[in-house]
Order: C-alpha cells, then structure tokens, then sequence
C-alpha cells in the first residue's frame, strides 16, 4: 500500500468520488511571519489549539498530474517507492511485534502509532522523511532517529499524541502533544533542516 | 566519579532484539531501562569488556535471556570515558556514573541522575531520550558477536 502510496492516493480520492482533484499541503504564518518553530511555539501548539501555525488542506481541480506538486509528490522515482516499500515493510515489522520483543517486557507497538505513521506518509514530502529512522521503542510507540551528524533529535509517536527533542548545543523539545498530522509534519520538517 | 572503572575500558551493551538495528543504525531504543520482576531499573546494564570473566558473563548472559523467547543478537561496545563526556546540553544538572553491580564480575550500570535523582525505568524526560541517543551514537553502529 505504501510502496504504491501515490497511485494509492489517486485510488483513494477516485473512490470517494472526487476525481482529478489534488490534496494541497500549505502552512501558513501570522503575526511573526516567521515559518520556525521553536520549542516554546510548539509546546503553545500543545496547550492551544488555536496555535498561530496552521495548515490548510486545499481541494482542487487538477488540469494535469503535475498540479499534485502541492503535496511535493510527484516524479515519484523507483528509488523513492522502494523507500515507501521498504516503509511499509518495516512497519509491518513493527506491528508483529509481540509483548517483550526487546527481551524485557516491552509493550506491542500500538496498531494507531502505525497509522499515525502511514497518515504522514501520506502526505509528507519524499525528502523530509528520508532523513528519518523508524525503530520500535519499549512503551508501544513508533520512534523516529534523525540521521544528522551535527545534531541530535527524535520523535516518540503514540496513538494519539507524540513527543520530540533535539540537541543542537542546547536541549529542548516537548513531552506531550496532540497528535495532528500538519502539526506533526511541520516539527518533523524544523527538526530535520 | 566512580574511580574503579577507569576510561579507557570499553563496555559492552547486549541486545536482545533485531529490531534495535534497522538500516545501518544502532537504535537509541536499545539502551533503555526497563522493569525486572516489578522493579525499574536504575542503570543501564553493560559488562566490562576488560575483564577476564567477561567473555563467562558474556556467555552466561546470551544463554541465559530473562524471557523464553528472547534471542541473542549480539553487543555493543562504548568507551567510559566518552559515556562519561556526553554532554546532554541541559539547563538543569546532570551527573552520568558508571557504576560495578557485583552482580556479576564484569557487570556495570550507566546511571543518569537529573537535579540529583537517578532517572529509572518510565522515564520519559528529554533529558534521557537525548542520553540514549548519545549513547547510540557512541555504539558507532557496530554490533559484535
């Protein structure tokens, strides 16, 4: 499903009855007009629902495929459906995973952590998701290693919230927030510039 | 700092599971702590690799997994004093100590202590996510046999 992820999206929109129409991924500022988030702007995300950063989802007519390039989709090469498919590949993995699986009693990867995963495949753009690893960790949640030598960051996804830090000379980072996937896709864009 | 483990030795992190090795990449999931028999620890288990009974405790602790399904994958190896030079880049206070068990000969805890008090099992502060990291990274992505 993932590795076809793109003609998955065609199949799932033509099949609620939407045809030629794209997903449009669009974050949009206030106030500052600044597009970083930083660690205090994304715990008020936590706290506030009305957070000063938000996306919207724009539907639209499509005259020719290229249009999707709002979801940064397309020229979906063989090197980046194997990455999908190795995607999904390894989050089956994860989800056969059964209680213990570290060799001390860690818990089942939770079935929502996986979607929560699947949701931002979706809709994340090939390169920002290229620099991130996906492992198992011991509370049932999905954890993403940043591949960087000059920082340090992760992100614990759960069934319906996720947390993150990142070291880059100094700690920061959030323990608790609610699982949105733009909100997502927006820390784990920041954390892996 | 503990003086009986000096800096040079090397320690040895077992792993239980192939799935703290993924793409080249040792997991920092590998080094958490975890709950034995109801208590949480308070130490990330390691053996001194510089130890004569190593290679015996090595042995004993691949053959002998806490859980009947678990398998051995094989070990890490970390150099003290570079576990001992992590900078987490916290405000608050931070203290790593390695630390002997006597559990077995060449047996040794990696305890983090935030503002005083050693971090156990469930924690879930940014502070030990970026310790475990850290010592991930210093795991060089190798495992041996």
């Amino acid at each position: 499903m993932l590795g076809n992820f793109y003609y998955g999206l065609c199949f799932t929109i033509s099949s609620i009855g939407i045809p030629n129409v794209s997903l449009s991924l669009r974050s949009t500022t206030t106030n500052t007009g600044e597009e970083k988030i930083t660690s205090e702007q994304a715990s008020t995300m936590e706290k506030n629902s009305n957070t000063p950063y938000y996306f919207e989802y724009n539907v639209k007519e499509l005259t020719n495929e290229s249009e999707l390039s709002g979801i940064k989709t397309p020229n979906i090469s063989e090197k980046i459906q194997d990455k999908y498919s190795s995607t999904h590949k390894r989050l089956e993995e994860l989800s056969n995973l059964k209680q213990g699986w570290d060799g001390y009693g860690a818990l089942p990867i939770e079935d929502e952590a996986i979607r929560n995963i699947e949701r931002v495949l979706m809709v994340s753009e090939f390169s920002d998701f290229s620099k991130w690893i996906i492992f198992p960790d011991v509370d049932g949640s999905i954890y993403l290693d940043l591949k960087s030598d000059i920082k340090e960051a992760g992100i614990n996804i759960f069934s319906n919230r996720f947390s993150y830090f990142i070291k880059d000379k100094k700690l920061a980072g959030d323990k608790n927030i609610n699982f949105d996937v733009p909100v997502f896709i927006k820390i784990m864009k920041t954390l892996g510039k | 700092m503990n003086e009986d483990i000096k800096n040079t030795e090397t320690l040895a992190r077992v792993l239980f599971s192939p799935s703290f090795f993924y793409d080249g990449r040792i997991s920092p999931t590998a080094f958490n702590l975890v709950v034995i028999k109801g208590i949480p620890e308070t130490g990330i288990s390691v053996l001194r690799t510089d130890q004569k009974q190593f290679k015996k405790n090595l042995d004993f602790v691949a053959t002998h997994p806490r859980l009947e399904e678990d398998s051995y994958c094989g070990y890490t190896k970390l150099n003290a004093e570079a576990i001992r030079s992590i900078d987490l880049g916290s405000e608050k206070n931070t203290e790593i100590n390695i630390i002997k068990t006597g559990r077995m000969k060449s047996h040794a805890e990696i305890t983090l202590e935030i503002e005083g008090t050693k971090v156990k099992a469930g924690d879930d502060s940014l502070e030990f996510k970026t310790f475990r990291k850290e010592l991930a990274k210093l795991s060089k992505n190798k495992i041996f046999k």
